[in-house]
């Protein structure tokens, strides 16, 4: 099994709660914002949870111009930027091969963003996300997100929300 | 048995091969899950099935024999070359050119979604100009068809395809795979007004679409309900007719009164559907309703060529070639890109 393996620094765990759909996407612009080429982000959260909606914020956040629609169908879209970002969804899929397949590690090359939802669907420690964003629901369209990523960034998401 | 095409379809889950002639129709149609597994020396697991490289040769190879003809006979060839995955895109195309270069055959690299509206050629002519929906568990669109190869893509989704709305609604309430058939079927007990789901953008004007609320919105009335995926209890089981029913008509709602926007603004000669959520009964009704004060016909292909099949392609190929259209060793996949015109 292959392994992304990247040293481990201090990480931190911010929870941070979205009123809106529309404070959920500005979240993910100010994700998009901080992280930089070789970021690995996983995204998960039930159906529904506003995965896309994280997506379509980050890729805006990164000053990417391109439609961001769910992949889950097409299970990898690539949006090209300054920084190319890899949107893979990763919910339709059963096996780990089939996740090797569509070329899943081949993107997680230090040049790329890439963007897992469901990664929480691959098996424990097959990859180590740099960012893991949980999305509840806590009604109707508020949500209680947790990110877990390297201090500095946390920090920094941290203090941006607040 | 007049010209006769081969089309190679791998861009995504399956693979499939067709042989098709204007005269004839479709000779063969084979995928890679209905093979014979003593080619491959035992059974295939899933996982081989989508392993578009080792199915595609014995694919080819079962399809030629069925219809009793060699490469000699072919005249010739279309291949998906984009959008899907590059992995699996290549392996098709390369198995084309090759198949093309050995049999000197000309070759027509074809756009998925042109495959999809074209299968509306398949049972013989294609007329135009016409509007096309295309609906399936990876795209949602509205196409203007001026003629053959010329086409404006006047709206689609924003965040999920009608398809996956359906297959992920029916995960949320416990509906066995693939979710469309699924809540349709389950549809049928249930009331279509039992809940008053969103019709996003429904009054925009425009021709887009927006199914990612829905799914929410059906996911927060389940959980409400009290409705665990699977519940058995007869109450349960009415709850589940409802939601489904009347996700399905919000879906189908948006679906055709967009079509009817469409179909306003463009006076087409014809309406057609394509793609898997094609094939679904309440739709089809919809949109006819919506359409009759137009008096523009409704068309749609049958059932089996609405889903990703290789014999659309071999249709598609052949209105290339009739056309003068043939492309060369250098073409390549595409991993996105709109639908554009060639003629």
């Amino acid at each position: 099994m292959k392994r992304f393996e990247k040293p481990a620094g201090r990480r931190e765990t911010i929870t941070i709660d979205t009123a809106s759909p529309d404070e959920t996407f500005r979240l993910g612009v100010m994700i998009g914002r901080s992280i930089g080429a070789g970021t690995a982000l996983s995204l998960e959260g039930g159906l529904g949870a506003g995965k896309t909606l994280l997506v379509k914020g980050i890729v805006e956040g990164m000053g990417i111009k391109a439609e961001v629609l769910s992949p889950t169908f097409i299970l990898v879209e690539e949006y090209r930027g300054e920084v190319p970002v890899f949107h893979f969804d990763l919910y339709r899929l059963e096996q780990f091969e089939e996740v090797e397949r569509i070329g899943f590690f081949d993107a997680i090359d230090g040049r790329n963003v890439v963007i897992a939802e469901w990664g929480d669907r691959l098996p424990e420690g097959a990859v180590r996300f740099d960012v893991v964003v949980r999305i509840s629901m806590t009604g109707e369209s508020s949500r209680r997100i947790t990110i877990e990523a390297p201090a500095g960034l946390a920090g920094k998401l941290d203090g941006g929300a607040r | 048995m007049g010209k006769i095409y081969l089309g190679i379809e791998t861009s995504c889950d399956d693979t499939s091969c067709a042989l098709y002639s204007a005269e004839g129709g479709v000779l063969v149609h084979r995928t890679a899950a209905q093979l014979d597994h003593a080619r491959f020396g035992g059974v295939v697991p899933e996982i081989a099935s989508r392993s578009h490289m080792k199915t595609l040769l014995p694919l080819y190879e079962t399809v030629m024999e069925e219809a009793g003809i060699g490469l000699r006979d072919l005249s010739g060839i279309g291949v998906t070359n984009g959008p899907g995955l590059t992995g699996s895109l290549l392996v098709g195309l390369s198995f084309a050119k090759a198949l093309s270069y050995g049999g000197g055959l000309p070759l027509a690299g074809i756009h998925h979604i042109e495959g999809h509206i074209m299968a509306n050629a398949i049972g013989g002519g294609f007329t135009t100009p016409a509007v096309v929906l295309v609906v399936s568990g990876g795209h949602t669109m509205l196409v203007h068809v001026a003629g053959i190869g010329r086409f404006e893509v006047l709206g689609g989704t924003r965040d999920d395809a009608a398809g996956e709305a359906f297959d992920k609604i029916g995960k949320l309430l416990g509906l066995p795979y693939p979710g469309g058939p699924a809540v349709e079927k389950a549809s049928k007990n249930g009331d279509p007004r039992a809940f008053d789901f969103p019709r996003a953008l429904k009054d925009s004007g425009e021709c887009d679409f927006s199914f990612s609320g829905l799914k929410t919105a059906v996911m927060l009335k389940a959980a409400q309900l009290g409705i665990a995926p699977g519940s058995a209890s007869a109450a349960g089981a009415r709850a589940v007719a409802d939601l489904a029913a009347s996700a399905q008509e919000a879906i189908v709602d948006v679906l055709s009164i967009k079509s009817a926007e469409a179909v306003r603004r463009l006076s087409p000669a014809i309406f057609y559907m394509a793609g898997g959520v094609a094939a679904n009964g309440r739709l089809r009704e919809s949109i006819r309703e919506r359409l009759a004060p137009s008096g523009i016909p409704v068309s749609w292909p049958p059932v089996e060529y609405c889903t990703d099949n290789a014999a659309m392609i071999a249709c598609a190929a052949m209105h290339h070639f009739g056309a003068g259209r043939i492309d060369g060793l250098g073409l390549n996949t595409f991993p996105r890109g709109e639908l554009a015109s060639w003629a």
